[in-house]
């Protein structure tokens, strides 16, 4: 069956008018494709009818346990017999990457802009999953990826239950006096988890992130300590004398001070601190005589200086949501977040100035696929060779 | 020749489509997985017989997917003869397959357009297409203000205009080469 451009752009034209988004040019060529045969104009209208229904069949599919039932009936691909090939094979294939490398940077040179993607891969890197250490008040770790199921025996006197990609700490009673211990949430690069504190706010944590909080809060404070990014959404909560309780972020440049709300921090040693406000309202600090107030879809940027601006929120929590979205983004900036996400380096010495992008990708994705698609903005070539990506000038 | 890797990729990218082709033509969506994971599998035994392109890969699964499901049908319907005496064999024309196929790659970028919107957006734009509800029903049932629903609305057709803009549109379908 062919499958062409032309579908490919048709099904594009046809989900533009689907969700009322046609350009006039759309519309002309919506025009002439309905005019070329009576049966287009049904088939549109039959989707049209039945999309919902559509939509429904199609969240239900799940890819992930599709893929895996599929992969083990793989037979697996034959490993490279180098040991085979004659001695002069290997030296006419030593001259031939020779030739090659003598014969690229002239022939790359010379290469105009063409619309072939080549983002070199050798091994595909898989993207981030549900990854993270639990750091318990007497030192021990817990890999919670590998842990089983269900409750977890930690600090004495709590219970925890883990669940897929969430830890709670809901589950046992915490003994209401004694000591305090501090436990410690830790995802590498390429790890996300999400947490649920006892007071039942609720932490997503991002890669590369670590949260340190008490397995109790006291009764005048909620505090917790923030490297990296994490989304809150911080529940009510009333001390003993009714007073509601105040809960704090403490991150290295500054603090985050709610009552209850939802907001993301984004707190990486290698960049500027920010928070964002999605709902209710939020005081942030970055010394005993600075701080400010930030309202819903605002976003307070901890530097040297404190600034709130208006931002677009779904980019901030975007990562949360399962996809990157950068809108008019430097290269350093979407570098440094595909580092943390794939855990991968990327180096950047070869390439001059720092591009912006605006782009939409979901994080399920491969990094090779994220590549190849920032390749096609034909700014920069990406190649990625064990486990490093190297960004250089297209052409 | 194809890699591993690459085979993820282009099953990951058309899964929910090839699925939803193959449901148009068996009308199960049991069957229709089954029949779009054998095809993967069959074409990863006959690999070498194919031209590495991915394009030339796809049209090659979403061949043996059509031509599974006609099979599936052929089946069912000489099994219903038997069972009621009626010779009638009803098998879709060439043109309606292409339609399914239409179909099916439409819904999915509709499908993944809408997967990006915020909950809240995507849960007001299903009552409104689906539930035919005004924005006061929906302020009402939602617990916010009218003005709250109208501003996700504008939020959302903003974010899917910039999302299917056809420029843009060539970076979200990247191995299709």
């Amino acid at each position: 069956m062919d499958w062409n451009d032309e579908n490919i752009k048709k099904a594009g034209l046809l989900a533009r008018y689907l969700q009322g988004s046609l350009s006039e040019a759309d519309e002309d060529e919506l025009a002439r494709w309905l005019e070329e045969d009576p049966a287009h104009e049904a088939f549109l209208h039959r989707i049209e009818e039945r999309r919902e229904e559509s939509l429904d069949i199609l969240s239900e599919l799940k890819v992930d346990p599709a893929w895996e039932g599929v992969r083990a009936r793989l037979v697996p691909e034959e490993p490279k017999r180098l040991f085979r090939i004659g001695r002069w094979l290997v030296a006419s294939a030593v001259l031939l990457i020779l030739a090659y490398t003598v014969y690229r940077p002239i022939q790359t040179k010379r290469k105009t802009q063409q619309n072939t993607v080549a983002v070199l891969a050798d091994h595909d890197v898989a993207p981030g999953k549900e990854k993270a250490f639990l750091t318990l008040g007497d030192g021990s770790v817990l890999v919670l990826d590998e842990l089983p199921e269900g409750a977890v025996q930690a600090d004495a006197g709590i219970k925890l239950t883990k669940e897929k990609d969430q830890v709670s700490y809901l589950s046992g009673a915490t003994p209401a006096s004694g000591p305090i211990a501090y436990n410690n949430l830790t995802t590498p690069a390429g790890g996300y988890f999400r947490l649920v504190l006892p007071d039942s706010s609720r932490v997503w944590l991002n890669a590369a992130s670590s949260l340190r909080f008490p397995v109790r809060f006291g009764d005048d404070e909620r505090r917790v300590v923030l490297e990296g990014e994490a989304f809150f959404e911080v529940a009510s909560q009333y001390s003993t004398d009714g007073r509601r309780k105040r809960f704090v972020v403490e991150t290295g440049r500054g603090e985050i001070e709610v009552l209850g709300t939802r907001f993301n921090v984004l707190a990486y040693p290698n960049e500027p601190a920010a928070a964002t406000l999605l709902e209710g309202s939020v005081s942030v600090s970055t010394g005993p005589q600075l701080s400010k107030v930030i309202r819903p879809g605002q976003q307070a940027v901890l530097d040297d200086r404190l600034t709130v601006k208006n931002v677009d929120v779904d980019e901030a929590v975007a990562w949360k949501n399962g996809y990157f979205h950068f809108r008019n983004r430097p290269l350093s900036e979407i570098a440094r977040k595909l580092e943390r996400w794939y855990g991968v380096e990327i180096d950047r010495a070869g390439v001059v100035g720092d591009k912006h992008f605006t782009c939409s990708i979901s994080r399920d994705k491969s990094l090779s696929s994220v590549l190849k698609m920032l390749e096609q903005t034909g700014e920069y070539h990406f190649e990625l060779k064990n486990g490093k990506v190297k960004i250089t000038e297209a052409r | 020749m194809v890699t591993g890797a690459q085979l993820e990729m282009l099953f990951r990218e058309n899964y929910h489509a090839m699925v939803f082709f193959a449901m148009r033509l068996v009308d199960s969506r049991i069957e229709a997985e089954d029949i779009v994971q054998d095809a993967f599998v069959k074409y990863w035994d006959q690999r070498e017989a194919v031209s590495a392109d991915l394009q030339a890969v796809r049209s090659y699964i979403y061949t043996t997917i059509r031509n599974a499901s006609l099979n599936s049908v052929r089946h069912r319907e000489v099994a219903r003869r038997f069972a009621d005496q009626q010779i009638q064999l009803v098998l879709p024309s060439e043109p309606t397959i292409l339609e399914h196929l239409l179909e099916a790659e439409t819904m999915v970028i509709v499908h993944k357009a809408m997967s990006m919107l915020p909950p809240v957006c995507r849960q007001i734009a299903r009552m409104t297409h689906l539930e035919g509800k005004s924005n006061e029903e929906i302020a009402t049932e939602l617990g916010i203000t009218v003005n709250s629903v109208k501003s996700h609305k504008q939020r959302a057709v903003k974010f899917l205009k910039q999302y299917l803009d056809p420029e843009m549109f060539l970076l979200l379908t990247p191995f299709l080469d």
